[in-house]
């Protein structure tokens, strides 16, 4: 086999994408500019952080751990960047390649493809808590859209925060406005959220009293709360006069009836209106002298060196920039925990132990191991403009993320000093997605969700982009009703609703990927693909619940800890049934030749290296003594190997 | 702020640990010394004479509206909303009219209405509900299943003493004891313990070869990693063969209950949980969690609730009922308990929905010697604040783990030697509601 023509195959493709288009965003109505940065300036900034990571040796007078093997290498960026283990083949080139710069190759390879997306996919649909329905238990599938968009077209971080925490409008048009729609009713929750997740800072116990841990008040929350309040839906009255009505007026579940909760389900709910008052009133229970209950107090940000300078808002009289003003002040360059919190956590991502942890509650960067460090990845971060792909790949190419595993556990305030990754466990979607790929070879052309533009009521088929528009720009009740009424009699008729039918290729795979959605323990389940691609979350039963896939009401609710249900799934249930007996699985296809060429096939599809001289004979002498099946037990043992489900 | 509490703790330690020394004198301050904790409390706190030796604890997570359910203020109209109250089979108590199946078994259940927490939070709350400590950084509190497990073992060696079905899969974290003690989560309660037999095509054989391949793979693994989390796997492999070799496997599978059966419960993942639950408790399980969610109604709280409790009315009333014609019942403590209550004010821009209310709310008990038919606490006239006898998370679990005869007061050390007790540090178990 000529690898050296393999190699340029798998690994030169990238460059083609990022001379051209570098995602699915062809279309893309981007408002940034991202820089591209050459090979040569990714490299130069990763030798940047090398320095400052070796000061923090020197200064103690210590050696760096050494390097990870290429192996590890391999395993831990697969893993790490696109959320899966290499195929057969890609673990076979890059391990018997020769050429001395193969790690920057394989880096820029990931970072380009579409695993990547697929995988940050993940992590944010995780962070924003983004479910398949909203509480109303209807569709919430254009927001998943806008959300996995963003990451296709690498949005910067900076402008997909202002984006989602100052969005108006209607779902279907823009999807951002799901980040406060998925937490309607509770705006609070979702400030102290919004807190957490951008800025690191926990303020939940403020919402009820000043906390005693740190120094917010409950005066603090509501003065912050004031940006947002205000939150509602679009010509919501000119529905409600008219449902009222029908609600009285007709059978329950009857067609009229339906379609009119459908319309306020579907078309009202989620729409968002008021663009923050930048006042509020205290609550009735507010229990301090510094305000009284139902007293209107105006949006101020708290005082504290680690925010942006200060910003305040009238008490007098409702604005019309609130949220837009929070937004701004949230993502100030000089707003410190901003920068930080996020630089902290894409550092963890890739280094594997924070510069601070937990990663949302942030610490002063003069309290970290190297201020020197820590500042110089806040610049970093900041000059790349936020771009969260690009600041990854230079990490990746640092010797910090090349260090070999280390077993050093951190005692109760003890800073780390980076000596290499502590080995993890997999998370459900890095598992799953492995499977995947031991299944179907590298999942990227595997079937994606696309975009859903479609709803399906009876057997009519709704343009809700169109629908939503010319529906809420109407003020009149009398209209309201007459555009319901025509609607429902074409929704009996069965036709497609909307402006222009499109083809129906286009519209048939809407629909399947709307019926997977909608499933509860069909589709999803038996459907081999990618976690990104499923409904959010897995539904109960499914390898990613059982692996503590999160939930997605809470933040931060994944988890990792091990227990009998997966184990008895990596031995009996979907590894075996969807893998080891699986005879059309990708990972049998290229084990050919001689009885050693299969065996180190397998191990390189399934644990990323070559078995080492005694587990080749170990394996030789299962072959032996059980043949064809000996080959399905050794798939299985691999699979079932520690080795396996930890990342390196 | 943060160095004074530090203080506080190491003093509590200091007194944690001349408590314990004292009590175990002999025994060492080893985190080991579990088992010998179960037991003795019936000797030296009194209460009760026979201890109970299950719990089914189920978990109404989001936060349960006190008001709508088990609190009702019928001549409060203004803060009751639409729902009415009627009469149960406990003279004097009053229930939600969303719950008509539950009011006729009233006179086996204890209603505490004077819980009070200080945690709006559903992730805190939880994890308090479950574990007695706020979340740390730097530790991972075990919950009470897994304390029951520590401390009471197993009482069928052959299953595991500790399942949850249907919630959160962390509600089954053993956090700082290790995976020994943590329970299976089931997802759905009608796939029964999933896999647990070999995959058709494999035989015995094979099955054994495969472990034995993986094994040695492993050891080379383990002496290249020393890592706790990856030896943890080690025991659920041993833990998970001797678990599918089992004969109360069948204990897993509701699909053996008759029909009529199936359908009392209730047919949906909350009933058919409890109905596992009957089951698993049959075979000697120590400590099943059934979830039932959807409770965070800061949206159209009406029409939310109600359906939540028809869910809840059928199944909680059915699982009294079957317990106790299965003779279970004095054994078996089956509470019922939420992260929080939600408020008094019903807030009409939002569909009539009500918020988070940590501050004041209700949680049930029965059997296992809880006397029936009683309340215990109040709260005022708005169900705002407790008026009353305030028992707290911790007092509750409290309750529980002195119902299964466990000390509350004893004190186990984490590996890294900090002390922590079954009912938080400040629990204490409500010893009035045992006859």
């Amino acid at each position: 086999m000529n690898y050296f023509t393999k190699w340029s195959l798998l690994f030169s493709l990238p460059v083609v994408l990022i001379t051209g288009q570098v995602s699915d965003a062809a279309e893309s109505d981007a408002k940034w500019s991202a820089k591209q940065l050459s090979e040569e300036e990714l490299l130069a900034a990763a030798r940047q952080i090398d320095i400052r990571v070796k000061k923090i040796y020197d200064k103690k007078n210590a050696e760096q751990p050494a390097d990870a093997s290429d192996s590890v290498f391999l395993r831990r960026s697969f893993l790490l960047a696109v959320g899966r283990i290499p195929t057969v083949e890609e673990a076979r080139v890059y391990l018997e390649s020769d050429d001395p710069n193969k790690r920057v190759l394989l880096v820029r390879y990931l970072m380009n493809s579409k695993g990547y997306q697929s995988h940050m996919s993940n992590w944010l649909i995780d962070m924003l808590r983004v479910r398949e329905k909203f509480e109303n238990r209807f569709t919430a599938a254009p927001y998943m859209d806008w959300v996995r968009k963003a990451v296709a077209d690498n949005m910067p971080f900076d402008v997909l925060t202002r984006e989602l925490l100052s969005a108006e409008g209607m779902l279907w048009e823009n999807g951002a406005v799901g980040y406060y729609i998925r937490d309607k009713g509770m705006p609070l929750d979702n400030l102290s959220n919004t807190m957490r997740l951008f800025l690191g800072t926990r303020m939940e116990c403020a919402q009820c009293h000043d906390d005693p841990f740190n120094d917010w008040e409950r005066m603090d929350f509501f003065r912050l709360a004031a940006f947002t309040d205000g939150q509602g839906e679009i010509n919501r009255d000119v529905y409600n006069s008219v449902w009222k009505k029908v609600r009285a007026e007709t059978e329950l579940r009857s067609p009229t009836y339906n379609l009119y909760d459908f319309i306020g389900n579907n078309i009202y709910y989620s729409t968002l209106a008021g663009p923050g008052k930048g006042r509020i009133k205290l609550p009735r229970d507010y229990q301090y002298n510094d305000g009284d209950p139902g007293e209107m107090i105006a949006a101020r940000t708290p005082k504290d060196h680690s925010f942006a300078k200060g910003l305040k808002m009238s008490d007098r009289k409702d604005a019309e920039d609130g949220r837009k003003n929070f937004a701004e002040w949230v993502t100030d360059p000089q707003n410190d925990r901003y920068v930080t919190t996020i630089t902290n956590r894409m550092w963890k991502r890739i280094v594997g132990t924070g510069l601070y942890e937990p990663v949302d509650e942030y610490i002063d960067p003069r309290e970290h191991t190297s201020p020197e460090l820590t500042r110089h990845l806040k610049d970093l971060m900041q000059d790349l403009d936020y771009d969260l792909r690009a600041f990854q790949q230079i990490l990746m190419l640092t010797r910090v993320y090349a260090f070999a595993s280390s077993e050093h556990e951190l005692m109760p305030g003890e800073k780390p000093i980076f000596d290499g990754r502590k080995i993890d466990r997999m998370s459900a979607e890095q598992y799953w997605d492995s499977l995947v790929t031991m299944v179907a070879g590298n999942p990227d052309k595997l079937p994606t969700r696309g975009k859903t533009t479609y709803v399906k009521y009876g057997k009519a088929k709704l343009d809700m982009k169109t629908i939503q528009s010319e529906i809420i720009a109407i003020e009149d009740p009398k209209e309201f009703k007459k555009y319901a009424d025509k609607l429902l009699e074409r929704v009996q008729s069965g036709e497609t609703v909307g402006s222009k039918p499109k083809s129906m290729e286009k519209m048939e795979k809407d629909m399947s990927m709307e019926m997977m959605s909608n499933t509860n323990n069909g589709g999803a389940l038996r459907g081999l693909a990618r976690a990104s691609e499923l409904s959010s979350p897995a539904p109960n039963g499914h390898v990613l619940q059982m692996f503590g896939q999160s939930d997605r009401l809470l933040l931060d609710s994944a988890i990792k800890e091990a227990n009998t249900t997966q184990v008895l799934s990596m031995m009996n249930g979907a590894v075996e049934k969807l893998v080891v007996a699986n005879r059309d699985a990708h990972i049998y296809e290229l084990s050919e030749g001689s009885v050693k060429d299969r065996i180190r096939a397998l191990f390189y599809g399934i644990l990323s290296r070559a078995p080492s001289e005694s587990e080749m004979q170990l394996m030789e002498t299962e072959v032996e003594e059980r043949e064809k099946k000996g080959y399905r037990n050794i798939v299985s043992a691999l699979i079932n190997s520690r080795e396996f489900i930890f990342v390196p | 702020m943060k160095s004074d509490l530090n203080k506080t703790d190491e003093l509590t330690r200091r007194q944690f640990m001349a408590n314990a020394a004292k009590t175990y004198l002999g025994v060492g301050l080893s985190p080991m010394l579990g088992a010998s904790l179960a037991g003795k409390s019936m000797a030296q706190t009194g209460g009760k004479s026979q201890a109970a030796e299950a719990v089914i604890f189920l978990n109404m997570y989001g936060g349960m509206s006190h008001i709508d359910t088990f609190d009702v203020k019928p001549d409060n109209k203004e803060v009751q909303g639409p729902v009415n109250a009627i009469g149960t089979s406990a003279d004097g108590i009053q229930i939600s009219q969303y719950l008509p199946k539950t009011a006729a078994v009233m006179d086996k259940i204890c209603v505490i209405r004077s819980m009070s927490n200080q945690n709006g939070d559903h992730a805190r709350g939880q994890y308090m509900l479950h574990r007695n400590y706020s979340p740390r950084a730097t530790i991972v509190h075990p919950t009470v299943g897994s304390w029951v497990m520590k401390v009471k073992g197993r009482k069928n060696q052959d299953i595991p003493g500790f399942v949850t079905v249907g919630t959160s899969a962390t509600n089954a974290s053993p956090g700082f004891f290790g995976v020994k003690y943590g329970g299976i989560p089931l997802g759905r309660p009608d796939e029964g313990l999933k896999d647990s037999t070999i995959a058709g095509s494999v035989g015995t054989e094979d099955f054994d070869r495969r472990l034995k391949l993986a094994d040695a793979l492993n050891k080379e693994f383990h002496s290249k990693h020393n890592n706790t989390e990856a030896l943890a796997y080690d025991e659920l492999y041993d833990e998970a063969v001797r678990l599918m070799k089992s004969e109360d496997l069948k204990a897993f599978d509701i699909r053996d209950e008759p029909k009529a059966e199936r359908e009392a419960y209730g047919d949906n993942s909350f009933g058919q949980g409890c109905m596992l639950a009957r089951r698993l408790v049959e075979h000697g399980v120590r400590y099943v969690e059934v979830g039932l969610g959807g409770w965070d109604t800061h949206y159209d709280n009406f029409t939310a609730v109600e359906s939540r409790c028809s869910v809840l009315d059928k199944a909680y009333a059915n699982l009294l009922i079957d317990l106790e014609s299965k003779g279970l019942l004095d054994t078996t403590i089956v509470a019922l308990s939420t992260e929080f209550g939600r408020t008094p004010r019903i807030k009409p821009d939002n569909k009539n929905g009500r918020d988070h209310h940590p501050g004041a709310y209700s949680s049930l008990l029965a059997g296992g010697g809880i006397k029936g038919g009683m309340v215990y606490g109040s709260t005022d006239a708005d169900g705002n604040r407790v008026k009353e006898d305030k028992v707290s998370t911790e007092d509750f679990n409290a309750t529980i783990a002195h119902g299964l005869g466990i000390d509350t007061t004893s004190v186990l050390l984490s590996p890294s030697g900090r002390p922590f007790k079954i009912g938080g540090k400040d629990g204490k178990p409500v010893k009035s509601l045992y006859s």
